[in-house]
């Protein structure tokens, strides 16, 4: 089965299962500063849980405890394209590493979050938002 | 006679003034049916009904080209739209051959080729964005 296709299916399935979230973000074209506050800029700092390698927008969920409470976010970046002219690939980030995301939180107040930069556990900074998308480059 | 031919001229030219800022044509048109082919990545056609509904919107995407290369037709902040621009229309006519893998993935069904075409896809609109969108 070709990679795309399984990919896809497994998204699929776990769709169909009820095992994506409630408030799991449609993988959808949109302006950024409908979305999201740009006025509201958040500091996330957790564990990643899953990334979706998908157009036009990687999602990249992250559990995040504040308060004794953990929450999974899911931070959107970039497309595949651009992500991987950064340097980036799908197994960049892997299930479990600690990164720090920076980024605008959706204006429904739900945790969904613009990632414009995320911080590698080793340091390294890079920037996953879509360059001009219209949000703050930094 | 010629206040008449002025008034007929008048007339002609605001029937063919595009209807719609590119904002507005950006979201009626491009985003909705680029959002169904993204979608497919998600949530995978179940029957021909909805295959069809994707290649449509390929179909209307391949047809954007021509509606946003349209001279007269202004952007949101009131300055006209750059079709004389040569990295406009470009980037304009990259939704055309995108669409049109779009489409072709869409009639034969293919995952695959839709994953390849939404990198096409996105590509286009970020390119064009890059130069053309707004910044705050």
């Amino acid at each position: 089965m070709p990679i795309r296709h399984a990919i896809f299916a497994a998204v699929a399935e776990l769709m169909a299962l009820g095992l994506m979230v409630p408030g799991t973000p449609a993988f959808a074209h949109h302006s950024v500063s409908a979305e999201f506050d740009l006025s509201k800029r958040i500091t996330l700092e957790g564990q990643v849980t899953k990334v979706e390698w998908m157009n036009p927008h990687v999602y990249v969920y992250v559990d995040v405890s504040a308060d004794g409470k953990k929450a999974n976010w899911a931070c959107e970046t970039a497309g595949p394209n651009t992500l991987a002219r950064q340097g980036w690939s799908r197994s960049s980030l892997k299930i479990g590493d600690r990164i720090t995301v920076v980024g605008y939180q959706a204006r429904d107040g739900s945790k969904v979050a613009s990632a414009r930069e995320v911080v590698l556990a080793n340091g390294r900074k890079v920037f996953v938002g879509s360059p001009y998308d219209g949000a703050p480059q930094s | 006679m010629r206040a008449l031919g002025a008034l007929l001229l008048a007339g002609t030219a605001m029937a063919q003034a595009p209807a719609g800022n590119l904002k507005q044509v950006m979201r009626s048109v491009l985003l909705p049916n680029s959002n169904i082919i993204f979608e497919v990545q998600s949530k995978i056609p179940k029957n021909d009904l909805e295959w069809q509904t994707v290649a449509k919107a390929a179909i209307a995407i391949q047809g954007t080209p021509n509606l946003i290369l349209l001279p007269g037709r202004l952007r949101s902040n009131g300055q006209p739209v750059p079709v004389q621009a040569a990295d406009y229309t470009q980037f304009a006519q990259a939704l055309g051959p995108a669409a049109g893998k779009c489409l072709k993935a869409a009639q034969a069904k293919s995952l695959d080729a839709i994953g390849n075409c939404t990198d096409l896809l996105s590509d286009a609109c970020d390119n064009c964005h890059k130069v053309y969108r707004d910044r705050p």
